[in-house]
């Protein structure tokens, strides 16, 4: 078998006519100038007509290398590759049904996975990583410890404990009082049970209010929704950048914005989930499960007053892009509060 | 004696008899549609750990059907080397996020060692992918140092954006020198005199969607109010005018670049990129690929990579030019995969 072409020196553009012969001892390149190069290694192939040599020599054949020479130097797995590659209609169309075959099947068994992971996890080491995420939001001046009087902090970090206990649950509840006039009346669920409950909030909330957003962070807790939601992020970042992150930076960008995206949305879901988690903790302690929704109602007007003091349409909840937002709009869970209190389901 | 060799015509002094040649690109997306699938395929089967061959196979394929003078360029890493690179840079990432996990300080200290590696990175993800890449069997070759790679790809364009967006064009222009002053093709090297005016003028030019966004938003508020039809129809447009504007910076700076671009006294490049064509490319690639859920991506990479192609052009001084390569230093693949991971890779 044999072809022409161009054959070029180690290290140099210089080039001359050539023709390249493979036979059971090799190939061989017969030279413009009369010389021969014998049993010349192939490291590889490139596009079926460069062939590149371990000695740093190179062959650019005028055509296509016939499929006898390139079968020769190419491995079996190589072989098996270029075939798969071959584009024909009735190919792409299964090709393209088995890939989303197997992503359908690469979602449940992430989903699996992420049951079996999340489970395994050692609470050890998720509640190490609750204590040094509160810890470095201390260091860092997000919030800080509160002047609240550490009796009635102790109180509160009991009745925490006591709404787990009642419940059922077996966790580690640990409940901090915070002040930061940045964040406002909120609470916080960090991994491995560390509850942050800021001072505006309990000044906002009556004790059975505050008892159910309370409920609601343990509800995150219990679920493992931050372990969770990190294992089913890292799998799906690595299902997109696989199937889009190839290649092109752009597109790159626009698989990381799907993903998180994603991560939205499951960010939302677990909201929901924590919600009826509350509802449930709220009854196992003869908790009324409507101080949840009254304590939704009183955050929404808080986050509301500030625009309407400058006569403004209020931002929190008015037409805003659900979609781009890590919690539901507060309307949208009394909703589902009242409906599922409403039917008996909660 | 008198020197008797005559002057140079001026015919000879600006190549006016020599022919500039395109960058010719020969793929098409039917046959790369092929190549993609079975890379993505292998990919999921294997976990992603085939996505080191698949980069290799599809460089190969890109760089392949682009020829000068009827070359193509030649890729010429193994898969098993850009793994084992993927695999350090997997634990470097994983040790990293661990370590933010469980000990905060920890990851801080591992922060600043990053920020001393970065330029040793960069430079090393240069050199790996010049010495990767070869025509007519010679190779490129990065020649950076440390301190001048850390100065202009890091600490010269966070001091420019710092002290004010206006710097910025001036940052572009000395990092994109740099880049090219730095790369040699065997034994000669790249030269580049790009002017500030240029810069300043595609920072201009990237500012006109910004401003016209902008001003659409005003119309916008004025037709639809606060709402959530006027929100999604703001967002959208800064978003089209964002990435139409950096795009139309860093078409602009390219083109600054390649139209003062030589190599020796032997080879001069051109340019011919028009800012709007590519960001239209770019902005239905994004839309086509979105909507397709990602079976566009063969036909929007070949689209674009054909488009770059016709608008990059060489001249050579002489048909019988002989280039001559350098024997170098096994560089080994961590850089270039950790920069190809991590989104930094430095390119124009």
């Amino acid at each position: 078998m044999g072809v022409s072409g161009h054959y070029f020196l180690p290290l140099s553009s210089f080039s001359q006519r050539a023709y390249l012969v493979v036979d059971e001892r090799g190939a061989h390149m017969h030279l413009a100038d009369g010389s021969t190069r014998e049993r010349l290694s192939v490291k590889f192939i490139q596009e079926h007509s460069n062939m590149q040599f371990d000695d740093g020599s190179y062959f650019k054949a005028d055509e296509t290398l016939p499929m006898q020479i390139i079968r020769e130097f190419h491995s079996t797995p190589r072989q098996l590759i270029s075939a798969l590659e071959r584009f024909s209609l009735a190919k792409g169309c299964v090709w393209i049904l088995l890939l989303i075959m197997s992503f359908l099947v690469y979602r449940l068994a992430l989903n699996t996975m992420e049951d079996v992971i999340v489970e395994r996890f050692p609470e050890t080491w998720e509640r190490s990583i609750g204590v040094n995420a509160f810890e470095t939001a201390i260091e860092l001046g997000v919030f800080s410890h509160s002047d609240m009087p550490i009796k009635r902090q102790i109180e509160l970090n009991q009745v925490a404990e006591m709404l787990s206990a009642r419940a059922g649950y077996d966790l580690d509840i640990s409940l901090t009082v915070i002040d930061s006039a940045v964040i406002g009346a909120n609470a916080f669920a960090f991994p491995g049970g560390t509850i942050a409950v800021t001072e505006e909030l309990i000044a906002l909330l009556d004790h059975d209010e505050l008892l159910s957003v309370i409920a609601h962070e343990i509800g995150h807790i219990e679920r493992r929704h931050a372990l969770k939601n990190a294992v089913e992020s890292f799998g799906l970042t690595m299902l997109a950048y696989v199937w889009l992150g190839q290649g092109d930076i752009v597109i790159q960008r626009l698989s990381d914005f799907m993903v998180h995206t994603w991560n939205l949305k499951n960010s939302r879901e677990a909201e929901l989930e924590a919600d009826r988690a509350a509802i449930e903790i709220l009854r196992a302690s003869d908790i009324r499960p409507e101080n949840f929704i009254s304590a939704l109602r009183r955050l929404q007007e808080s986050a509301c007053e500030p625009y309407e003091r400058e006569g403004l349409e209020c931002g929190e909840d008015a037409d805003r892009a659900d979609w781009y937002s890590t919690h539901p709009s507060t309307d949208l869970r009394i909703q589902v509060l009242e409906e599922g209190i409403g039917k008996g389901e909660l | 004696m008198t020197d008797t060799t005559a002057p140079p015509s001026i015919r000879e002094m600006f190549w006016l008899d020599r022919a500039v040649e395109r960058f010719k690109f020969t793929g098409d997306a039917k046959t790369y549609f092929g190549i993609w699938v079975a890379n993505v395929t292998l990919s999921v089967v294997t976990l992603g750990a085939y996505l080191a061959w698949a980069k290799v196979r599809r460089r190969q394929y890109f760089y392949g059907n682009t020829n000068i003078e009827s070359f193509p360029l030649i890729y010429h890493a193994s898969g098993l080397q850009l793994f084992k690179g993927r695999v350090l840079v997997f634990l470097a990432i994983a040790t990293y996020s661990t370590t933010s996990y469980f000990w905060t300080p920890g990851s801080v200290i591992l922060l600043v060692a990053f920020v001393f590696l970065y330029p040793w990175l960069v430079n090393r993800s240069l050199r790996f992918n010049g010495r990767m890449t070869s025509w007519k069997n010679v190779r490129l070759n990065w020649r950076g140092t440390y301190w001048k790679s850390l100065w202009f790809f890091a600490l010269f364009p966070i001091l420019a954006v710092s002290v004010g967006l206006w710097l910025l064009p001036a940052a572009t222009k000395l990092k994109y020198e740099y880049y090219a002053r730095h790369h040699s093709f065997g034994t000669l090297e790249f030269n580049a005199t790009p002017r500030y005016l240029s810069f300043y003028i595609a920072f201009l030019y990237a500012a006109l969607p910004i401003a016209a966004a902008g001003a659409a938003s005003f119309v916008a508020f004025a037709l639809f109010g606060q709402s959530a039809a006027s929100y999604a129809l703001i967002a959208a447009m800064l978003a089209l005018a964002l990435v139409a504007a950096l795009v139309i910076y860093a078409i602009g700076c390219r083109n600054a670049l390649v139209r003062t671009l030589t190599l020796g006294d032997s080879v001069r490049f051109r340019s011919t990129i028009n800012p709007l064509t590519y960001s239209w490319i770019i902005i239905s690639n994004i839309i086509a690929v979105a909507l397709s859920l990602g079976f566009l991506i063969p036909w929007a990479s070949v689209r674009k990579y054909s488009y770059l192609s016709k608008g990059t052009k060489v001249q050579f001084k002489s048909d019988d030019l002989v280039f001559r390569d350098e024997q170098t230093e096994r560089v080994g693949a961590f850089a270039q995969e950790f920069a190809d991971i991590e989104g930094f890779e430095i390119s124009i």
